[in-house]
């Protein structure tokens, strides 16, 4: 995570010049009238002139203040300027503020040079020029101006560099870290100290370590301006971090290279979505394939079925008379396996055509739908007595042959799986935010809670054959042609008490969704 | 036997041209049942009926997939025949397919039957064939 920068990171130094743009100036001498001499003489200069009239008092002005340049007289009673020049320099914030000496003392170079030991930048003799006394001040007024603008800028860059959202680091010719920003350690999970101690390809992901230092040879020859990366960095925890990276060449005064700017952008999340994203095209493209191998083996599996089942009925009749009631058995046998052959391949080649069907919906008339499926199963109805309403139904946006077989899968499973009694089915609908959802009702032997699950699931069955017949295909086609319209299914049971299937179905007035 | 009628099935499949041969055979049913292995020579077979001027079929039985010539195109040729136009084209196949059903009779099939499961489902699909072969004669 990143944190904001302190206010101390960002506010460097106090303001150095007042509104008007002034600098500090100040004037040590112990003689008023020596000071009002060198501020009639600098006052034209129209900066900020501050006046001490001992080393003491000039000490405690620069724990205040910032000063662009001292003049400070050389004889002074109690602490000369010499020994406040010491005590100046002994601080570090005042370190490096020019001093000039000004000394009535008659030209001997041991004082001036004594001056000069302590960090003169300038030794005056009295009586001043105040011509010269101006220039030599305004060079100094104008150094302190520039210093201070670098500060601000490098405060600046400094700022966007810490700030930057992306990570940046600054490498130096061996390709050791010298300055990291936050991004870029909250990237990798480093501390920037613990960066300190290592190289740039100590982190960089092994495979891609040697494209790296390609690039940076061709950017370090000036065989081009910026280089392009995309790479792998290893976390704190060996993790692959995925960056998009921007390296550019820093070059000192000869043009050799100094430093490298290293910008780096995670992208691991686009990484990894475009990894999902081929992934799922390879599942799409996989399951298309399955999809044609099924339809194709099924339809493919139907003619030596046929054959098996039709030439065992020639054969039986062949032998007839010969037969002992045991080979009739078997005979039998393999008749009913050759029709539950059949029947599994027939559900399958409809199972896989599915997703092709789904592609072509139409406004479907959903009551005559249900009427046409009842027609279909009018023997099983009449032979189970069963009791058939059907409730006003909307129309719904679906594929007729998946319409069809919708209905005409619940309705056949209400038929089959019933109870004792009379069967009485009902189908009905509700419709609400452009959904219809449709339910059918039957008063069956309802279905185990604990068997609920497998229920959709291709294959699977909840009884044995010889309870009831079928191939476990019928409800996950249900599924299927829901899902594939956007809808789903599911069901509410009371064993021994009936089942209710329910599944929606975009409703006749809303456009269908993207296909 | 002169004047039997003949009834032509184009199926690569031994075991359904065996089936409709031996249901015809069960059901009594006086016809010349001529057979061609695919679209190719079910085609090449009627082409000579009619460059000789010969008796045409009262029917013809097609399968849809079959190799080199399949049974679309075989009856996109027939119906493009002016000789042939009129010749009743029965698709026979293993298919159930609405949309494949559908596309046949656009195409200008007489009827699309489904292969039977049962063999003696095969006897009643002969019983419809029969009135066929009774139909007109040429």
């Amino acid at each position: 995570m990143r944190t904001a920068a302190t206010p101390s990171d960002i506010g460097v130094k106090p303001p150095l010049r007042d509104q008007l743009g002034q600098v500090n100036i100040l004037l040590v001498d112990d003689r008023p009238d020596k000071l009002l001499a060198l501020t009639a003489v600098l006052e034209e200069l129209g900066q900020n002139l501050v006046v001490a009239h001992s080393g003491k008092e000039a000490l405690r002005l620069l724990l205040r203040d910032e000063f662009a340049v001292i003049l400070l007289d050389v004889n002074m009673p109690v602490m000369d300027g010499f020994e406040t020049a010491a005590l100046i320099r002994q601080r570090v914030r005042t370190e490096h503020t020019p001093i000039i000496f000004i000394s009535a003392i008659s030209a001997t170079d041991t004082h001036a040079s004594k001056g000069y030991s302590l960090g003169a930048v300038d030794y005056i003799f009295a009586p001043v020029v105040p011509s010269i006394l101006r220039a030599k001040i305004l060079v100094f007024i104008e150094l302190y101006r520039q210093t201070e603008e670098l500060a601000r800028n490098e405060a600046l860059f400094r700022r966007i560099f810490d700030e930057a959202p992306i990570g940046m680091v600054l490498l130096d010719e061996g390709d050791r870290f010298q300055k990291v920003n936050q991004a870029f350690s909250a990237m990798l999970g480093y501390e920037s100290e613990a960066l300190g101690t290592m190289t740039h390809a100590a982190i960089t992901h092994p495979s891609d370590r040697k494209r790296e230092s390609k690039e940076a040879v061709r950017l370090a020859q000036g065989k081009e301006a910026v280089a392009s990366l995309d790479k792998r960095y290893l976390d704190k925890d060996g993790n692959e971090v995925w960056a998009s990276t921007t390296s550019i060449c820093i070059r000192g005064s000869k043009g050799k290279e100094t430093h490298r700017l290293v910008m780096a952008k995670d992208i691991t999340d686009k990484q990894h979505i475009q990894e999902l994203e081929r992934l799922t095209h390879q599942l799409q493209r996989t399951n298309a394939e399955l999809e044609q191998f099924a339809y194709i083996a099924a339809h493919d599996l139907q003619e030596p079925i046929r054959m098996i089942g039709s030439f065992l009925h020639l054969l039986e009749r062949e032998l007839g008379p010969d037969l002992s009631p045991r080979a009739k058995d078997y005979f039998a046998q393999v008749t009913g396996g050759a029709e539950r052959m059949n029947a599994i391949v027939h559900s399958v080649l409809e199972f896989s055509r599915i997703d092709a069907d789904s592609d072509e919906t139409a406004l479907i008339d959903t009551e005559d739908a249900v009427r046409r499926e009842v027609a279909v199963l009018a023997e099983t109805i009449a032979a189970t007595r069963a009791v058939i309403t059907v409730g006003p139904l909307p129309s719904v946006r679906c594929s007729p042959a998946g319409m069809s077989r919708l209905i005409q899968n619940l309705l056949s499973n209400a038929l089959k799986y019933r109870s004792k009694d009379t069967p009485v089915i009902r189908v009905a609908a509700t419709a609400s935010d452009g959904w219809v959802t449709i339910s059918v009702r039957d008063n069956g032997i309802g279905i185990p809670p604990s068997q609920g699950g497998k229920l959709f699931i291709l294959f699977q069955r909840l009884h044995t054959r010889n309870e009831y017949p079928g191939t476990g295909i019928g409800l996950a086609s249900c599924k299927k042609i829901v899902e594939n319209h956007g809808g789903r299914i599911w069901f509410e049971s009371k064993p021994r008490h009936g089942s209710e299937f329910f599944f929606t179905l975009p409703s006749a007035d809303t456009h269908t969704h993207a296909e | 036997m002169p004047n039997k009628p003949h009834l032509l099935m184009v199926d690569d499949s031994d075991g359904d041209r065996s089936l409709v041969r031996i249901a015809l055979e069960d059901a009594g049913i006086e016809v010349e049942f001529d057979t061609a292995l695919d679209g190719l020579l079910g085609q090449g077979h009627l082409k000579q009926l009619v460059e000789a001027g010969s008796p045409l079929p009262k029917a013809v039985l097609i399968d849809l997939n079959m190799p080199r010539m399949d049974g679309r195109q075989l009856l996109e040729w027939i119906r493009s025949s002016k000789a042939l136009r009129a010749l009743p084209v029965i698709i026979f196949t293993s298919s159930n397919d609405a949309k494949e059903r559908t596309h046949c009779m656009g195409m200008g099939a007489t009827d699309y039957w489904v292969k039977p499961t049962r063999f003696p489902d095969y006897s009643r699909m002969v019983a419809r064939l029969a009135v066929y072969l009774k139909g007109a004669a040429s």
